[in-house]
């Protein structure tokens, strides 16, 4: 069942010289209890599109086409009425758990307020379920990190919090933008095995934005790869890191640094991701892609099907015939 | 003696590390409590009444019966300045009442919302502050007519687009703060998220702010009184009581020269303390002062 489903989104902002479209015509489905991995590059306008579903996009940002949770349109609506999907309909959690909790509360009344809001609960009945949440995500002494202030808790630990904040709310969609890249390596992969374990006992749906392709394997169930504002590559995630069907896709997955290849041989991709305000003609990517040609510099490629499952946006897909790199076989041991 | 006794750090240790590294902000503090108790216990340290007129005792040098001397009216200085620091106290706390009254509101709506709500807000501040520094508020005194409480009004009328830029700015700051768009994403309306996250992230300037500006509030009030505006006569002010001995001072220099030092220290005292408050609030400024 699709429980949020994107068309056509696009984000826009306007300045003086050229208007930057920072998301351009979108289409995501997100699928009752299962993880969406949306990769890219920064400044891909992954955030960008996070934002969108929550209708936070930042002024002066336009927003056009459609983001609808079930059968409610959030593109658009008042803001009055969003407060009421924030948080119980969709919530989110952050990147950065040091800066998205104020450092003047106590835990306890910035996670007990929401609760009482969106669940109509007295104060302490929603401080027990705030105890409950807590528990949930493995807080280690819940009671005392509700009177904790957040300077007063490591990193991980306000991930935590951050993470049951948003559970706490019986939010049916979860939006975790980035939610480990400013942790510890090994605090990453407690919180990564915490949200797996959650995705288990929840009835949850993960929009999972992330530029970490290890944590895409790990967690993901699908995966869209966004670049300059658009989808170009979407599928299940084993036969996209088996066989990338887009250049930009295989040269993403051959840039992951593995144990066991030269030093020398760490890839990158060439030049830099587009001025938004002044994108390519055509194909986005073409400026930086071994396989372009003519079409790729005058036509947008548009997202078709490939296979059942896949969906590419690429006049010259990488096909089967052509080789899988290296790169990818590595990966899908890791994925599997 | 015990090795734990050796690390014991006592309050007394605080206290005079703290001295050490504020020696500045002791000194106004001091100064300040001692202006506050004059103002509270007045009646008790004044030896005379202040409004008491002896033609008897006119002009009398600083000596043992009269500290200060007394005045073209006998009336005695001491007593006078000690009355005084209830006008002075009075006029620093109602001008930044208001000022802080009017310009936080309009700071918090123009920074949270910006845009054209922005625009339109601070536009209207900034017909008040097209205006040379004492030059509205003589002005609104001229219209208001004269008197301590229309100066009051005035000097606050003139300052408080000053609060209401700086409120913005911190706010402004404040609003791209993750916490703010985390707050938003849980489902917290507009209201909440700028009384309860946005405006106490942003006080700590206006504390700072305020505490400096006490002492120009008084010096303004003063300057208005010394030009016949500002407070009127049987009123204890120093700055009128500088304006009453102006013909006078050049032969009689304790009749001006002690009221104009107690506005000096009331002023430097509070400007001590308003530079501790900026260093002990913002680590930016550790160091310099």
């Amino acid at each position: 069942m699709d429980i949020l489903k994107i068309r056509d989104l696009s984000v826009t902002f306007p300045s003086l010289g050229a208007n930057t479209r920072a998301v351009n015509g979108v289409d995501l489905t997100l699928r009752q209890g299962e993880v969406l991995a949306l990769v890219g590059e920064s400044g891909s306008g992954k955030s960008v599109t996070s934002l969108g579903c929550l209708g936070l996009v930042p002024t002066p940002g336009i927003v056009t086409g459609s983001v609808k949770l079930d059968e409610y349109e959030i593109v658009g609506a008042e803001d009055h009425q969003l407060q009421d999907i924030r948080g119980s309909g969709i919530a989110m959690i952050f990147q950065n758990p040091m800066a998205a909790l104020n450092p003047f509360f106590t835990i306890a009344s910035q996670l007990i307020a929401p609760i009482r809001k969106h669940r109509n609960f007295d104060y302490e009945t929603a401080k027990n379920e705030a105890l409950i949440s807590l528990g949930k995500v493995q807080m280690p002494d819940p009671q005392l990190a509700l009177e904790k202030y957040p300077h007063q808790l490591s990193g991980g630990q306000l991930q935590r919090v951050m993470i049951a904040l948003a559970l706490a709310c019986k939010p049916r969609v979860l939006i975790a933008d980035e939610p480990t890249t400013a942790l510890d390596v090994t605090v990453q992969a407690q919180i990564l095995l915490l949200l797996r374990q959650l995705l288990k006992d929840e009835k949850l749906s993960i929009l999972f934005i992330t530029h970490d392709l290890g944590v895409v394997a790990t967690l993901a169930d699908r995966v869209a790869v966004m670049y300059a504002g658009r989808i170009v590559e979407i599928g299940d995630i084993k036969p996209i890191f088996a066989e990338p069907k887009h250049p930009y896709t295989k040269q993403l997955l051959a840039t992951v640094p593995r144990l066991g290849r030269s030093k020398d041989n760490l890839h990158a991709i060439e030049g830099q991701v587009p001025d938004m305000a002044a994108p390519p003609s055509g194909c986005a990517f073409h400026p930086r892609c071994n396989q372009c040609s003519e079409i790729c510099r005058t036509d947008i490629p548009v997202l078709q099907s490939f296979d059942e499952n896949n969906k590419v946006a690429c006049h010259h897909p990488v096909h089967i015939s052509s080789g899988g790199s290296n790169g990818a076989t590595v990966l899908t041991n890791e994925a599997g | 003696m015990s090795v734990s006794n050796q690390i014991t750090i006592t309050r007394t240790d605080r206290a005079l590390d703290f001295i050490k590294r504020h020696p500045l902000f002791v000194l106004g503090l001091t100064m300040v409590t001692i202006i506050v108790i004059c103002a509270l216990f007045a009646p008790a340290i004044a030896p005379f009444e202040p409004g008491k007129i002896n033609f008897k005792h006119k002009l009398v040098p600083p000596g043992l019966e009269h500290y200060f001397g007394t005045d073209a009216l006998g009336r005695d200085i001491f007593s006078r300045i000690i009355y005084g620091t209830r006008t002075s106290l009075l006029i620093g706390i109602t001008v930044l009442a208001v000022s802080i009254a009017i310009g936080l509101p309009i700071g918090l709506v123009a920074g949270y919302y910006g845009g054209k709500v922005d625009h339109f807000l601070m536009r209207i501040s900034d017909v008040f502050l097209a205006f040379p520094p004492l030059l509205l508020p003589i002005a609104i005194t001229a219209a208001l007519g004269a008197g301590l409480f229309n100066a009051m009004i005035a000097i606050a009328i003139s300052w408080f687009p000053w609060y209401a830029r700086i409120v913005r700015g911190a706010v402004m700051r404040v609003r791209s703060e993750q916490y703010i768009s985390a707050a938003k994403a849980i489902g917290v309306g507009n209201l909440r998220v700028m009384l309860g996250h946005a405006l106490p992230n942003s006080l700590t300037p206006v504390i700072v702010q305020a505490s400096m500006d006490f002492g120009y509030t008084i010096l303004a009030a003063a300057s208005l009184s010394f030009i016949g505006i500002g407070a009127k006569p049987p009123a204890v002010e120093w700055g009128l009581m500088v304006a009453m001995s102006r013909s006078k001072f050049l032969d009689f220099w304790w009749t001006a020269g002690f009221p104009g030092l107690a506005i000096f220290v009331t002023v430097l005292a509070v400007n001590l303390v308003g530079d501790g408050v900026r260093d002990i609030l913002d680590p930016r400024y550790k160091g310099h002062s």
